[in-house]
């Protein structure tokens, strides 16, 4: 096995002491930090994603892997030059105002980050006010907005409002998800993708930046 | 009569280390609550506080058990319809499913009409204790009115004990208002158990600042708390279910606490409504034979070692339609609430797809389950009478028991079913092969049709009206 296997090995098992210690050995041997991702690191993740979407990886399983996957990326992600980041793949995600819930939020920015993403997260009960701040500060293309709460739900309609009446709802998609969320009140709320999963939302936000 | 066995989980030892193991957690971590005027309180009555979270000790507990009733009368507006909780197996509608499905309209939103038709179910049922709470969220009414319209509706179209909704302040003092100007008269609510609450810890170790406005103004007014965490084994508790047993039990005597600084004697009902994860999501499994194991630990708790009035969640199921699964997972959980002692249940009236949908046939097809389960809750009679020596002598070796005199007596309290079906085969295939779920269609179509008008006269009415659109303007 080489030593780039060994690695997607690692995260797919959710190794994250063996993990960082390769692609500390790597990157001390010269390696190319964008080979040690796309050749290594990301490989992992992509052979837990269809075993997950087959049901054969459970959740916690996915999470150890993201969190294998991370250790890596906080080795390589400082070496990385500007250029090598293609496109910004930022996300601005929190729950909405009211809310406290945040453990399917959580998983959500679990999975992007492996999925190469650059989250922002502004955690719980956060404001319409504060999206938008964070929408112009990052420069995002995409904003996730979760709920759990039937009363609380209704504040991904005042945040989607807030945002478009300061202007930005042209420069970002949108992207809603949550128990009692449905793709009827996605609409309704006029958001641009309604995610029932956390997979769901990682290939809706890829979908959205192609 | 009543049944000679519990279903239980836990020794007597296992209920001392888990209530030890409770106040281990509550003294060394404590519990967050999210809201100044609960700090207050804890800090008053010389609870350590830091920041938000707050430190209980053993002695504050032990208070806060020795205030709380172990039974307690609920008025209704009707009193023929009062109830007493901590004894026998009541029913209360479903909280929080979002959407109702028939087979004639499918799965879609509620709206108001649909709640108020809930309402009416509840309100016809002779299994139906009480009434209200949100067995499915209207999406057709504004939030800032929603809960003001869902109290008129209940208050409408039922007279059994009401059960309100978890709110902001203004909002709760508000449906507290309404009970009580349908029960009669100012006042009445401070001296008389007429309403209830559900309200959920915000698991692991909080509360939400919503759900502390509503115990604090429940309790000011002296009515009932039904307090449930609503954890899930591996998700939000830890993956074993006596962890998750412990945690539940932990954030309920935390709420216990509060409410009995508040005001004393307020009537707290030992809620459980956590299940395992359902690993392959992240999320709540509805149908898992673990969910209720979780809550028999916990009924113990309640029941033997607290001795407060207990209720839980049973007749779950995980099934997006009535069929196979959605009613052997709905008997499993119910016939397991029962037998663990639960003195009231909720979700037990027609959920479909864990809790996310509440099914019109499936309420009707339930009542029948719960009828099933409370007579199974009933054993048997073990008389001198029943044995039935006599009789057994003097039929003998020939003849028939269906024309004894005894028979004719008391067949009539056997059992029989009012939607499932019974007869002979070619009864049913003459009549249409009907499955089951057409009959409960055509039933609960028939019960809405009969539903009155309004229960409330028209002076309560009017100032009931009057109320909203005061609330309405402000």
């Amino acid at each position: 096995m080489s030593d780039f296997d060994q690695l997607a090995d690692y995260v797919f098992k959710g190794n994250a002491a063996a993990v960082k210690e390769l692609t500390q050995k790597l990157v001390n041997a010269g390696g190319d930090p964008l080979e040690i991702i796309s050749k290594g690191l990301l490989i992992g993740m992509d052979i837990v994603t269809p075993k997950f979407k087959a049901g054969e990886m459970y959740v916690p399983e996915v999470m150890m892997a993201a969190r294998a996957l991370s250790e890596g990326m906080n080795i390589v992600k400082p070496l990385l030059t500007g250029e090598d980041i293609a496109v910004s793949k930022t996300i601005i995600i929190g729950t909405v105002a009211g809310d406290l819930h945040d453990i399917g939020k959580n998983l959500v920015v679990m999975i992007m980050e492996s999925g190469g993403f650059n989250v922002v997260d502004l955690g719980v009960d956060v404001s319409p006010e504060k999206f938008v701040a964070a929408i112009k500060e990052h420069n995002a293309k995409i904003v996730g907005l979760s709920a759990l709460l039937t009363t609380t739900m209704l504040n991904m309609k005042v945040t989607i409002d807030h945002i478009a009446k300061e202007g930005l709802r042209d420069q970002v998609k949108i992207l809603v998800g949550g128990a009692p969320v449905s793709q009827s009140f996605a609409d309704e709320v006029g958001a641009d993708g309604y995610c029932a999963d956390a997979m769901a939302a990682k290939e809706m936000a890829t979908a959205f930046l192609n | 009569m009543a049944l000679k066995s519990r279903l239980e989980v836990l020794t007597k030892d296992d209920l001392v280390r888990v209530h030890e193991a409770t106040l281990k957690i509550l003294r060394e971590t404590g519990v967050v609550f999210h809201n100044d005027e609960a700090i207050e309180v804890f800090k008053k009555h010389g609870a350590r506080v830091e920041n938000k979270t707050v430190f209980i000790t053993r002695e504050l507990v032990d208070q806060a058990l020795a205030t709380a009733p172990r039974t307690f009368r609920m008025r209704a507006r009707n009193d023929k319809y009062s109830v007493t909780v901590g004894e026998g197996f009541l029913i209360q509608p479903n909280v929080g499913p979002v959407y109702i499905q028939d087979i004639q309209k499918g799965r879609r939103e509620a709206t108001l009409e649909d709640y108020a038709n809930i309402q009416k179910l509840c309100q016809a049922s002779d299994v139906v204790d009480l009434v209200g709470t949100i067995p499915v969220d209207p999406s057709d009414v504004k939030s800032s009115d929603k809960y003001l319209l869902m109290m008129y509706e209940a208050l409408k179209n039922t007279e059994k004990p009401v059960i309100g909704f978890c709110a902001n302040t203004q909002q709760v003092r508000q449906q507290l208002d309404m009970v009580e100007m349908a029960l009669g008269k100012p006042g009445f609510l401070l001296e008389n158990h007429c309403t209830a609450v559900l309200v959920n810890s915000l698991s692991p170790l909080a509360y939400a600042p919503d759900t502390l406005e509503t115990m604090i103004e429940y309790a000011k007014r002296n009515q009932v708390i039904l307090l449930a965490p609503c954890i899930m084994a591996g998700v939000s508790g830890p993956i074993s279910l006596l962890g998750t047993a412990v945690l539940q039990n932990t954030e309920t005597i935390a709420g216990l606490v509060l409410v009995q600084l508040v005001n004393p004697g307020t009537p707290l009902v030992y809620a459980t409504a956590s299940t395992s994860g359902y690993m392959k999501e992240a999320t709540f499994a509805a149908g898992s034979p673990e969910a209720m194991l979780i809550n028999t630990a916990s009924l113990q708790m309640g029941l033997d070692y607290y001795h407060l009035p207990v209720r839980t969640m049973s007749g779950i199921t995980h099934s997006k339609t009535v069929d196979c699964q959605a009613g052997y997972e709905t008997m499993q959980s119910l016939l397991m609430g029962m037998m663990s002692g639960a003195q009231m249940s909720v979700q037990s009236l027609g959920v479909l797809d864990a809790i996310m949908t509440t099914s019109y046939e499936k309420f009707v097809i339930d009542e029948e389950l719960i009828r099933r389960v409370r007579r199974i809750s009933q054993g048997i009679d073990t008389s001198d009478e029943a044995i039935a020596v006599d009789v057994i002598q003097e039929i003998g070796h020939t003849g028939t028991y269906l024309s004894h005199i005894s028979t004719f007596e008391k067949f009539r309290s056997l059992w029989t079913p009012t939607v499932s079906d019974w007869g002979n085969y070619s009864d049913w295939k003459n009549a249409g092969s009907e499955d089951v779920v057409i009959k409960a269609n055509r039933k609960y179509q028939q019960i809405l049709q009969n539903a009155p008008e309004t229960l409330l006269d028209s002076e309560t009415d009017k100032a009931l009206l009057e109320f909203i659109e005061k609330a309405r303007a402000h």
